[in-house]
């Protein structure tokens, strides 16, 4: 176990021992990680900033039920994932979950003339922010997060091959979405 | 084909050989990947690292902050009232309590006050006065809850039918007065010593 792993459990600890001022420190730690991580699923900030406030109020009521077994930052975005799904069900999404399964012809798209397109930032923009929940969220978890594959399992419950197939067609589908909208070939 | 989770495909690491989070010998599998896939596998990289620019870019520049800390910090504070107030005794309960122990204890009163010895003594049926018949005597042991004694009784077919007395001593009438039967019973409760403190003849 590394020492942030370590000083992460150690504050969990005080939490569940009624500590304030721990339950302070995380929030400091994992505040911003944890809206951004529910703004980018719900793209509301007043959501974001209920889910945020949900997570950590588990946090201090569970704290004493962390049994290690995962790293604290999994623990607790796999909170957030749950309250994140239980806020899109009140809203009434029903596309939370899985791959688009419109994705045809993804094969037949050249990554060197997507790649062309992608320069110009805002038509990457364009297409990414076309993605459905499921591809965002996991690649906010792999490129703002750094986080690695098996942790993203453990966070959305999944098996890893779905985390590296969901990445994998969030690829597929940009770089589509980059030559059908602004390749100049679209052959 | 789209590669399956079953089986390790570089190009799906891709993503995560740019974050750092491989292991050396995924990482290996990824360098080995784009060394040799030329210019699609050179765009893939680059699609992915600018996916990643992007992505890091545009996060939300201001946070709850603050007011966050301070609405956690309440409902922190209000759940701990809740849970205060929850484990307070009630003020009402002690004389509540007190009360339905007084009702207890006048109803045991006059319930015994109908039921006198003194009354009983003064009843006889027309046959003349019924003794009744004992077999054994039997103490029990003083931690004998009401079941076990109930169930032993059943078990050798008695009944209580005097008892106890100063000692705490009982008589039991045996449905099979037979005196093989006597000794079988009195074997049978001695054997069960936590239940049955002593017993003896009549």
């Amino acid at each position: 176990m590394d020492s942030e792993q370590h000083s992460e459990q150690a504050l969990l600890k005080r939490i569940a021992d009624g500590d304030e001022q721990a339950l302070q420190a995380l929030y400091e730690s994992y505040e911003p990680r944890i809206y951004r991580f529910a703004l980018k699923r719900l793209g509301n900030s007043f959501d974001a900033a209920d889910v945020l406030n949900d997570v950590l109020l588990q946090v201090w009521r569970s704290a004493g039920r962390f049994q290690g077994r995962s790293k604290v930052s999994t623990w607790i975005l796999g909170i957030a994932h749950h309250k994140v799904i239980d806020r899109l069900r009140q809203r009434g999404r029903a596309d939370f979950e899985e791959l688009d399964p419109q994705m045809a012809n993804e094969d037949e798209v050249s990554v060197v003339r997507a790649l062309s397109a992608a320069q110009e930032l805002e038509q990457l923009v364009f297409c990414m922010d076309r993605l459905k929940d499921g591809h965002r969220q996991v690649i906010h978890l792999a490129f703002v997060e750094s986080l690695s594959y098996p942790d993203i399992a453990a966070i959305l419950e999944c098996p890893e091959g779905t985390v590296k197939t969901r990445m994998f067609h969030a690829r597929k589908q940009i770089q589509a979405c980059l030559q059908r909208h602004f390749s100049t070939d679209h052959g | 084909m789209h590669p399956t989770a079953d089986r390790q495909d570089p190009a799906e690491l891709i993503p995560w050989y740019i974050n750092g989070t491989l292991t050396p010998e995924e990482s290996a599998m990824v360098e080995a990947y784009l060394a040799q896939g030329g210019e699609e596998a050179a765009a893939e990289l680059k699609l992915q690292q600018l996916m990643q620019a992007h992505e890091k870019a545009h996060q939300p520049g201001s946070t709850p902050g603050e007011f966050g800390w301070k609405r956690l910090q309440r409902d922190v504070h209000r759940i701990a009232q809740k849970q205060q107030t929850a484990n307070k005794p009630m003020a009402w309960l002690r004389p509540a309590m007190a009360a339905a122990v007084a009702v207890i204890v006048i109803q045991a009163a006059l319930l015994g006050s109908l039921w006198l010895p003194d009354q009983e003594s003064g009843l006889q049926p027309l046959s003349g006065r019924v003794t009744p018949s004992a077999d054994l005597q039997i103490k029990f042991q003083p931690q004998a809850t009401e079941l076990q004694i109930r169930t032993l009784l059943n078990q050798v077919d008695a009944r209580l039918v005097d008892g106890p007395s100063a000692a705490g001593i009982y008589r039991l009438s045996l449905a099979n007065n037979s005196a093989a039967n006597q000794r079988a019973v009195s074997d049978q409760l001695q054997a069960a010593a936590d239940v049955i403190e002593h017993v003896a003849a009549e």
